[in-house]
């Protein structure tokens, strides 16, 4: 007998089974992702755009076409892409481990957390910007590392730390509200454009960091995705068959919040790609597994999507937060009513 | 014991809502003037057109957001579940936000009633969505609800990123108070609450047998996908009107249910009674709490929950008497 | 392998449900655990399945301590059937019972010969090779019974601990399922306990019965030496007469009409 929906390969002692629908579909996703970034490349203010943009890209010879295309406009589909994965990913992980679709990595606090960073450094330096990228990931990992600390243990399928970490971001959420209101209108505006999320002039500095974090987190989530499939049979069975469910949760959890503080440093709490992209992916490669590259790819696509889409029209860009929510709200529900069940 | 003490605690708590803050009258005049001993035009003013709107405000907000989350936490099936999750806040946030920048409202009643317009819009709109073609799952119902606040949020957001004057008056409003309500106001939304709270008592025992299972809940002659509907129908109608009346106050409709199931466990009826009446009592104590901490300004009441509320939350949850729903959405 | 629980005391909180219980299961045995709801004979098999933390005494697989294993190790030699086993949406049997070969494998070894086998083996030893490719929660109650045992199977484990196996099947359906655990730990040579709520099923098929009541054991022993009207009245405060089966000579507990609560009596009642 096989594992159902499998290609066993075998040499000697060593075996391998590889899910047949859900590397396919991971491959399309790929095929696409590197399509939405060549788009979004093309996409843009001033006449490097269309064709012009995409041979610029492969190698073309006018040297201000390249120039705007390799210094601005392909680091910000890459930073988008990192950032999404890792937002898609985390989804992926915190979803899973507490068996909720509700359960985003926002609930452990990061992105309240990440906010009160950016605030910190705001309200700190004098010319009101927004001051270093690693000040929302800081912020995000304390946040998180608090909420764990306050509840002491993960609980049943890690309740307890999802609703200590829902308790404490309402809290900071309601302190940071009240600070904005407090402060002059353009530190709370500009404070307040962060939360939305952008990906404007983001470039290598902050996707390169990004890029390093998730080469090691992904790999570290795919060696515990068996772990995973066997979680969702809960923590009885699981424990029948090996494995120690508060120890994998937490393992999980560290990781989904790691990608997603690490994510909020490329574009800020780019809303919702976190919680449908987990769901989109496992709409396309099936519930037999747990989809987790199959997450961080769509949350990819779903972020640079959305950016290319908040600057095709007209000169003033949408941000892609307000983009990934306007759009992916209705695209989720389109997936969610063509199902079958 | 479950039903006589909320009721004392209720009664309580309005009293003291009377008797402190909110203008210059110190609880012994006020306590004069009530009791009909003596009383002072001032007194009167500050007690009857001051501090008890925001008394009957904050208990009609208060209990129709703690029976609220109750309600939807049952119906979901998911201890995340909180009172936006259907859309109404978010639908609320956007017709408030589409007034201020595009007509440029900016009087009480106009919020009110654009608030309340967007939550039952936006509610409706998840509904129709969540029972498209299937049942209504709860699954189904999370997901609709997420996916169309998220939608909304962006629009708002959009709209509130071209319009720096409107993000002006939005960060204000979002913060929520029960300042400024008058009786009128709450006699507005009074009959939609009325109506909320009745469908709540007589969906008891459905709720109860749903907690079951629905296959259980079929079985004892309840029509499951109906049952929720009429639950996240009266949940909309109770969380447009306190949106409408007081802003967006998000925390009581989780931290409520946490504390009625903590101490009534899983019996239904005891939990959306407590959850109504603990909510009022939290929402009138926070209330006089915003009176007090910065005198003589207000502190916003989402603050004071949150402040309050969250510690309570954590300790209901490492004390572990509060995950008794059903299986996970 | 020889399952050895010493001296256990476990609590939920601050109640005792389990005091100084002694227990041995040995090889190709099935042990049934009897007694009253609530008497803690499901907290002893979440002790011996690590699923909860004794406050005193030890269980032990083999002569080594099972905390002093690592849960993987643990899972290789002692498989559990929780009560009411939930299974992720949409899967199917063929992913379940591919899924009780998880202690056995690694990042290189995701699904050897060994593996093959055992699940086919385990698939046609519950009967439900046929139904490989159903999703589970399409299931009926019977079928699906089976097939959380073929995962179980599939573990290959010389320990088998199940917690109510028939709790809600219909009596053709019980006795297969009794059949089958009977089966493996005669076929396999493995340990079997179980949790059982009927008494007559227990006497039918196990090996050693274990009566316990109020964290205690009361008996344990050969079902027909242990099994007595007497026993049935300390367990459950009932009065019952214990017969002997027609057919194969098995115990079976008949209760008396209590005449204090009993109607029909006084309906019927001869006139004298």
């Amino acid at each position: 007998m096989r594992p159902p929906d499998a290609l066993v390969l075998r040499a000697g002692r060593l075996s391998l089974a590889l899910p047949k629908r859900g590397t396919l579909v991971a491959i399309g996703i790929a095929v696409l992702l590197a399509a939405a970034i060549v788009a979004s490349v093309a996409v843009g203010n001033g006449r490097t755009v269309g064709w012009r943009a995409v041979e610029a890209l492969f190698g073309g010879e006018n040297p201000f076409a390249r120039r705007t295309v390799h210094t601005y406009r392909l680091p910000r589909a890459l930073a988008g892409a990192v950032a999404g994965a890792a937002l898609g990913l985390a989804g992926c992980l915190t979803q899973t481990l507490a068996r909720n679709r509700l359960a985003t990595p926002d609930l452990a606090g990061v992105n309240d957390g990440a906010t009160v960073g950016v605030l910190v450094t705001v309200l700190g330096s004098t010319t009101a910007t927004i001051g270093a990228w690693w000040a929302g990931p800081l912020g995000a990992i304390a946040a998180a590392a608090l909420v764990v600390l306050i509840a002491g243990g993960m609980g049943p399928t890690g309740y307890r730390v999802l609703v200590v970490g829902l308790a404490l971001s309402v809290t900071i959420d309601a302190v940071t509200e009240l600070v904005l209101a407090r402060q002059p209108i353009d530190v709370a505006r500009g404070v307040w454009g962060w939360t939305i999320g952008s990906l404007n002039a983001r470039g290598y500095d902050v996707a390169v960091p990004v890029g390093l974090g998730l080469a090691v987190l992904v790999p570290l989530a795919l060696l515990a995705s068996r772990r995973l499939n066997v979680l969702r049979y809960g923590d009885e069975t699981a424990t029948g068959l090996g494995v120690h469910p508060g120890r994998w949760r937490l393992y999980a959890l560290t990781i989904a919040v790691l990608l997603a503080g690490l994510a909020v440093g490329v574009g800020g709490p780019i809303a919702f790609t976190a919680m449908a992209a987990p769901v989109l992916a496992a709409r396309l490669a099936g519930n037999i597994r747990v989809p987790v590259l199959a997450s961080a790819l769509t949350g990819a696509l779903l972020v640079v999507c959305a950016d290319t889409l908040g600057r095709a029209f007209g000169p003033v860009e949408v941000p892609v937060g307000v983009l990934a929510g306007l759009l992916g709200g209705p695209f989720l529900l389109w997936v969610l009513l063509s199902g079958k069940d | 014991m479950i039903w006589g003490l909320p009721v004392a605690l209720v009664i309580t708590a309005s009293a003291a809502s009377l008797l402190i803050g909110g203008g210059d009258v110190g609880p012994l005049a006020a306590l004069r003037h009530l009791t009909g001993i003596a009383s002072d035009e001032h007194t009167a003013l500050i007690v009857g057109s001051l501090r008890l709107p925001r008394t009957l405000a904050a208990l009609v907000v208060g209990g129709g957001l703690g029976l609220a989350g109750a309600l939807l936490q049952a119906v979901t099936r998911n201890p995340l579940a909180e009172t936006g999750l259907l859309g109404v806040n978010a639908g609320a946030a956007l017709f408030v936000v589409a007034g201020i920048s595009f007509w440029r409202l900016e009087s009480g009643p106009a919020f009110l009633a654009l608030a309340f317009a967007g939550a039952l819009a936006a509610s409706a709109l998840v509904l129709a969505i969540a029972g498209m073609r299937a049942g209504v799952s709860p699954l189904r119902l999370v997901l609709a609800g997420a996916a169309l606040s998220a939608t909304f949020r962006g629009a708002t957001a959009w709209l509130l990123s071209r319009d720096s004057a409107g993000y002006d008056r939005y960060r204000f409003w979002v913060l929520g108070s029960l300042s400024g309500i008058t009786v009128k106001d709450v006699l507005r939304v009074a009959p939609f609450v009325a109506i909320a709270m009745a469908t709540a008592v007589l969906l008891v025992r459905p709720m109860s047998a749903l907690s079951l299972g629905d296959d259980v809940a079929a079985g004892l002659g309840h029509r499951p996908g109906r049952v929720r509907i009429a639950a996240a129908g009266a949940v909309t109608l109770l969380t447009g009107a306190a949106v409408a009346l007081a802003g967006p106050i998000a925390f009581l409709g989780l931290l409520a249910p946490y504390l009625a199931r903590g101490l009534a466990g899983a019996r239904m009826g005891a939990v959306l009674w407590l959850s109504t009446v603990g909510g009022g009592v939290v929402l009138i104590l926070a209330d006089i709490g915003t009176r007090l901490v910065a005198r003589p300004y207000e502190a916003p009441v989402s603050i004071l929950l949150a402040v309050v509320g969250g510690p309570v939350l954590v300790w209901l949850v490492r004390t572990n008497r509060t995950l008794t729903l059903g299986g996970p959405a | 392998m020889q399952l050895l629980v010493e001296g256990l005391s476990a609590a939920h909180g601050p109640r005792r449900v389990l005091s100084e219980v002694d227990l041995t299961a040995s090889p190709g045995t099935v042990t049934a655990i009897v007694g009253p709801n609530g008497c803690g004979k499901s907290t002893l098999l979440r002790c011996a399945a690590r699923l909860h933390r004794p406050d005193a005494g030890r269980v032990t697989l083999g002569g080594t301590d099972i905390r002093r294993r690592t849960p993987r190790a643990l899972a290789r030699d002692l498989a559990l059937l929780p009560q009411q086993p939930t299974a992720p949406e949409a899967i199917t049997v063929r992913g379940l019972v591919a899924h009780g070969r998880h202690p056995h494998q690694g990042l290189f070894r995701q699904w050897s010969r060994e593996d093959e086998d055992a699940a086919r083996e385990a698939l046609e030893a519950a009967g439900v090779a046929d139904l490989a490719d159903r999703r589970l929660d399409r299931l009926s109650g019977g079928q699906r019974q089976r097939c959380w045992l073929a995962m179980i199977l599939a573990q290959a484990t010389p320990v088998v601990l199940l917690d109510e196996p028939t709790s809600a099947l219909d009596l053709g359906h019980q006795v297969e399922v009794l059949s089958l655990i009977r089966r493996i730990a005669a076929g396999r040579n493995a340990t079997v306990v179980m949790v059982v709520h009927d008494l007559s099923a227990a006497a039918r098929y196990a090996d050693r019965l274990v009566a316990m009541a109020d964290g205690r054991v009361l008996a344990d022993g050969v079902p027909r030496a242990v099994l007595t009207g007497e026993l049935v009245k300390r367990l459950y405060g009932i009065e019952a007469d214990v017969l002997s089966a027609p057919g194969d000579g098995a115990s079976v507990i008949v209760p008396r009409q209590d005449p204090g609560t009993d109607t029909s009596s006084t309906v019927n009642k001869p006139t004298r």
